[in-house]
């Protein structure tokens, strides 16, 4: 009956017809875009450069000066395997013993895929990027775009909201962000499903090992992350969005949102106002706390709520210590305070 | 470029209704087939379009392998609607284009890994195999997929018959 289905599917979209009239000219507009994205993030690079070297005697000479904004402005890591560890970025990931790493488009043996760690070749052809061992059971990806917290969706009057955020201070120091709590796995089906995304390292570790397996390969993770200092966030965003877990109802979290620049400002102060970076030696962000989500613009902020160890962390950098009182004016902008 | 705008002009329609069931939506389907033309784009020459190559599995394969992502990266723990949106009553007058929103609104029900299997296993025609070389997955991995997406439409009643019978087949 797999005839049915086609034949449904087949007519769900027999109506549609494409909004774009010229599509060739919509396909170069949108290549051209993305151009200059790329041009644009590599001109903030050398003006970020630039700015930091002529800003420097200023800060020398005053005897309260800020903390330093972190700089992650690195070239998008190369992942590769030295000397039976897996580097890209801050992230050293060891192969574990009787394991084996693949570069996905130059060695193609594949012996054991629940024992491969793979890095797929992503810049070249789709058709070979996967096929060096398509089931490996750990992959590592750079991702060349924006850096965000895996998520969930809940369905709400609103519609989809996403799910808040799980942080982990990886060994070393390095936030990452985790599509599971790791004591909530489901391992019923004998597998496990595992995201872990290292915003600074611009790299993404997917894990389908067991949950054993998973606790030890996350344990042997060693990090070298970039030094710590105040958010970086767009000084001019569009658009902000706050989700935050609701203390009366678990299920579904809170949402705010706002394009109102008066709003966008405060939101913006209220970040760069946190000028208390958290060392890597003294990062303490972990799963078991709650968390809220913080897009604006370009920038995704995690903050881990709780006790003596509320962070935040922006994927574009920085990492600060951020107190009950920006929390509550963070949610009393986007009205979502309870 | 020599032939890319002619393949364009030619496929973007089909491609657009390739990218609305992956994404279970008109808008996001066109974003989905626009943003893989850049990439076709950027391979065109490389890969010796049209002469050595067939541009548009090669766009379906990268569309398919981003819908995948973004399931990955965003919708990984879905949890279901409440309330499940109103469903049309067999016998309605506009038959042919409800039965469409039915099928497009149970599609954006489900998480994008699931649709994505879905769309590869059953409109495509890919076998179990295929669909995992193509995804980077495994086989019992694109089972499972496929085994709850089939659950899934067949909780919408007006589906519920096409995807009960699949079971027995």
């Amino acid at each position: 009956m797999a005839q049915r289905i086609k034949d449904l599917l087949d007519e769900a979209v027999s109506g549609v017809e494409p909004r774009t009239l010229d599509p060739a000219a919509a396909v170069a507009r949108r290549r051209r875009a993305q151009q200059r994205r790329r041009l644009v993030a590599g001109t903030f690079a050398v003006l970020g450069v630039l700015a930091g070297g002529a800003l420097a005697v200023p800060q020398f000479q005053r005897d309260s000066s800020p903390p330093p904004v972190s700089v992650i402005d690195r070239p998008l890591p190369v992942p590769h395997f030295a000397d039976g560890v897996l580097v890209s970025g801050g992230l050293r990931l060891p192969v574990p013993p009787g394991w084996q790493g693949i570069t996905g488009g130059r060695d193609r043996s594949c012996a054991d895929p629940d024992r491969t760690i793979l890095i797929p070749d992503t810049t070249g052809d789709p058709e070979n990027s996967w096929s060096a061992c398509p089931r490996a059971v750990i992959r590592v990806v750079v991702e060349d775009g924006e850096m965000r917290a895996p998520a969930g969706a809940v369905m709400t009057d609103d519609g989809l909201v996403m799910t808040p955020p799980i942080s982990l201070t990886l060994p070393g120091g390095e936030p990452a962000w985790v599509s599971n709590r790791i004591s909530e796995a489901d391992t019923s089906r004998g597998d496990y499903d595992l995201q872990v995304v290292l915003p600074w390292s611009r790299t993404t570790v997917y894990l389908g090992t067991s949950l054993a397996e998973t606790r030890q390969i996350l344990g042997s993770i060693r990090t070298e992350p970039v030094d710590a200092g105040r958010l970086i966030v767009p000084d001019v965003p569009a658009v902000a969005e706050l989700i935050a877990s609701d203390p009366a109802d678990p299920v579904h979290p809170l949402r705010g949102k706002t394009t109102e620049t008066t709003k966008l400002f405060e939101i913006v102060r209220v970040l760069q106002d946190q000028r208390d970076p958290v060392p890597d030696s003294e990062a303490c962000a972990g799963p078991e706390q709650p968390g809220m989500r913080l897009d604006i613009g370009t920038a995704h902020v995690v903050i881990t709520l709780g006790g003596k160890c509320q962070e935040a962390v922006s994927s574009q950098g920085g990492r600060v210590r951020f107190d009950d009182d920006a929390v509550a004016e963070l949610k009393q902008i986007f009205g979502i305070e309870r | 470029m020599n032939g890319f705008t002619d393949f364009v002009s030619a496929r973007y329609p089909a491609l657009v209704r390739y990218g609305t069931l992956l994404t279970g939506d008109r808008g996001h389907g066109e974003d989905l087939t626009q943003e893989a033309l850049v990439k076709t784009y950027r391979g065109w020459q490389r890969l010796g379009f049209p002469a050595d190559g067939d541009p548009e599995a090669y766009t379906r394969q990268v569309m398919a392998r981003a819908a995948w992502r973004a399931g990955r990266r965003l919708w990984r723990r879905e949890v279901p609607a409440a309330a499940p949106p109103d469903r049309p009553t067999p016998g309605d007058a506009y038959a042919h284009r409800d039965t469409a929103e039915v099928v497009l609104a149970a599609l954006r029900e489900l998480p994008p890994g699931q649709r994505v299997v879905l769309v590869l296993r059953y409109w495509a025609g890919l076998s179990e195999q295929e669909i995992a070389t193509q995804l980077g997955c495994s086989p019992g991995t694109v089972k499972s997929r496929a085994s709850r997406a089939i659950a899934t439409m067949r909780r919408t009643p007006a589906l519920a018959d096409a995807f009960t019978l699949t079971e027995t087949s």
